[in-house]
């Protein structure tokens, strides 16, 4: 009886320990898994934790702002930190290097059909921008902001919309279409001032002569209306790329250019003239004086000259008048007649009349035969 | 083994479990606001007083508490019309299109929620009203008030001070702080555009004409008194000569006072001087046999008529 109670015990035991066996090696699988996933979630805990945390900024090119819970802490213009992460620290980053932003006043390019050039037409707004000068005339032009980030916490503060300062500017959702951010703004402020400063000036002004002082007054009011937003913006300069008046008058403006031009032809050949005829002057003038001093020069030495061989002549005069006169006569006369080419000696008629052909200056007649 | 041996033995899981459970009841009972946001708390819909300051703050979970964070950074703003802008007329009626943009910030999110409650409707309002204000505006000036190349006639300034002044008085009550009206677009209608560049070509030929006439001017200006100069110096030149020459004549006067010995023989001795500068060579004389020493011809003639000497 107890052997077969025994068998049939160990013959309802036999499943139980199977099962517990099985149950054994379920449950050490599972710590074996539930360790593995401790050790991953603990190894992950590590990593965000000092990895998260961690920041390098390049200097002159970024700067990082530390947010505790939300509020500012400090800002990073170079170096490396580490903050405990997210949720407790935020870390945004600016780029605080030079950037660029085109805003253009040009009309809408119309599709003209091959090998045409583009021409004028009548300026819609909305679809074609322009800006209007002082005397209600039209112009186009194009500018480049170089701007950047100097004081990231104002830019933080203030300007930096949206979340990611990095990012384009937020579109707003929504019923009204339109960005909001910083770009916007400076867009905005450039359409302001350019509209304000082409409205004060003359259309030739800001085409030409002072087309360096009109940048410089829309950069100057650019600067201002800056400087009060408060927004850690500053302007590095800004560049008028190109001033034109509209297509359609271009000819007329040209023609403008080339009269000017003509123009300045007609003065530089008057200026050339001048200081041709000034130097003839001078050289003239320098001439006329000189020959009045050598004239001065020749009459006094001849005049002394003379007056000594008068004197010389004189000694010998008082004694012998008729003779003196007489020699210095003959001696002059042959040395005057003597140099002369032709000389005629006629006698005189005994009747007081006769008539004499002489072919005069022979040599003139010949060259012109000749 | 204990329970309390049991509790210990398994510290890590249970760490991890207070750990992750923490986690979930700080992200349940509280919230953040960043120093950009202005934020308020409304308690099943009824708003709290006040509005939050930058920091973690505790709340109930929803649906008994929602947070309401608005963006207080400034949003630049130019209408649902945009750039295109609205046309209207100035006081003098001429046709102008302005648009005009603004710069605005949230700062008080308790009077921004209760008035306006969202964005979209807040920027509605203030579409509506920054338009108005502005046609109004621009409609007290003369179209010559808005440009001009005098600046004291310019008032483009003046109408942005006065919409600024109005709007920002509008909508303090809203929590909303305006605190820069610009001009985004000024333009005339697509029809007077035409108009304009016929003005605009009329006054380029005027101006090229004046050019034409200003250079000839100025060329003739430059020649006329650089030769009056000329002239001026020549004729300077001229009278100084003379009055070298004068004092040559003077000075070789001096030596004249020698002739007085004997004038004949000075006449004479000049009369010889002139015979020598005048009788050159290419000169043709004639003479006659009266004129000495010619006069030896006619004496031999003579002679040779009265036959030999005895």
């Amino acid at each position: 009886m107890d052997k077969l109670s025994t068998t049939t015990d160990s013959r309802e035991q036999a499943p139980d320990n199977l099962y517990s066996a099985g149950m054994k090696s379920l449950i050490k699988s599972l710590q074996i898994v539930f360790i593995f996933l401790i050790i991953i979630i603990a190894g992950m805990l590590v990593r965000f934790i000092t990895l998260e945390g961690y920041f390098d900024v390049k200097k002159g090119k970024e700067a990082v702002i530390v947010l505790r819970f939300g509020k500012y802490v400090d800002t990073f213009e170079k170096g490396s930190h580490w903050f405990l992460p997210y949720p407790i620290h935020k870390f945004i980053t600016f780029k605080t290097n030079r950037q660029y932003l085109k805003v253009t006043f040009l009309p809408m390019m119309r599709p003209m059909p091959p090998g045409m050039p583009q021409r004028g037409f009548p300026l819609a707004p909305g679809r074609d921008d322009y800006l209007i000068t002082g005397g209600a005339n039209i112009v186009h032009s194009e500018w480049v902001i170089n701007y950047k980030i100097e004081d990231p916490k104002a830019y933080f503060e203030n300007t930096s919309w949206p979340e990611d300062p990095m990012g384009p500017d937020k579109i707003e959702e929504g019923a009204i279409p339109d960005t909001r951010g910083p770009r916007t703004m400076l867009r905005a402020l450039l359409y302001d001032a350019a509209i304000k400063v082409t409205a004060s000036m003359k259309v030739d002004d800001i085409l030409t002569q002072k087309k360096l002082a009109y940048k410089d007054a829309v950069e100057d009011l650019i600067r201002k209306n800056i400087k009060k937003m408060n927004c850690g913006i500053h302007i590095i300069k800004l560049d008028l790329k190109n001033v034109t008046p509209p297509l359609s008058t271009k000819g007329a403006f040209s023609a403008v250019t080339h009269a000017g031009t003509a123009a300045s032809a007609l003065i530089d050949k008057a200026k050339e003239y001048r200081v041709r005829e000034k130097n003839n002057t001078q050289s003239m003038v320098s001439q006329i004086k000189a020959d009045a001093k050598i004239y001065k020069t020749i009459v006094v030495a001849q005049a002394k000259a003379d007056s000594v061989y008068f004197d010389s002549i004189y000694t010998e005069y008082k004694k012998n008048p008729d003779t003196v006169l007489m020699a210095l006569y003959n001696n002059t006369l042959s040395e005057v007649l003597g140099k002369i080419d032709q000389k005629y000696i006629i006698g005189t008629s005994t009747n007081g009349k006769q008539e004499i052909r002489i072919k005069i200056n022979p040599e003139l007649i010949k060259s012109k035969n000749q | 083994m204990t329970k309390k041996n049991k509790f210990f033995s398994h510290w890590p899981t249970v760490l991890l479990g207070f750990i992750v459970g923490a986690f979930f009841l700080v992200a349940i009972f509280s919230f953040q606001i960043q120093e950009t946001e202005t934020a308020i708390v409304v308690t099943l819909d009824n708003p709290n007083e006040g509005t939050l300051e930058p920091g973690i703050h505790l709340r109930w979970p929803y649906p008994i508490q929602k947070v309401y964070r608005f963006d207080r950074r400034v949003r630049c703003f130019a209408g649902i019309s945009g750039k295109d802008g609205i046309e209207t007329l100035t006081r003098d009626k001429q046709n102008i299109i302005v648009s005009i943009f603004i710069n605005y910030r949230i700062v008080d999110a308790q009077k921004f929620y209760s008035t306006l409650e969202t964005i979209r409707k807040g920027e509605g309002l203030i579409n509506d009203s920054m338009h108005g204000t502005a046609l109004e505006v621009f409609g007290r000036y003369n179209f010559t008030q808005l440009v001009n190349v005098d600046p004291k006639k310019m008032r483009l300034s003046d109408i942005q001070d006065e919409i600024l002044e109005k709007l920002s008085k509008e909508f303090k009550i809203n929590g909303i702080d305006v605190s820069f009206v610009g001009i985004n677009s000024l333009n005339v209608p697509e029809s007077t555009s035409k108009t304009v560049f016929d003005r605009m070509i009329q006054e380029r030929k005027v101006e090229a004409a004046k050019f034409m006439a200003e250079g000839k001017s100025e060329a003739q200006r430059i020649v006329t008194k650089i030769n009056s100069q000329r002239d001026d110096e020549l004729a300077k030149a001229t009278a100084k000569a003379k009055e070298i020459r004068a004092q040559g004549d003077a000075e070789a006067a001096q030596y004249y006072a020698i002739y007085k010995k004997s004038p004949e023989l000075a006449a004479f001795l000049r009369k010889l001087d002139s015979l020598r500068t005048i009788m050159k060579s290419k000169t043709t004389l004639i003479l006659d046999t009266n004129s000495a020493p010619f006069d030896v011809f006619k004496m031999d003639a003579e002679k040779l008529k009265a036959g030999p000497r005895k």
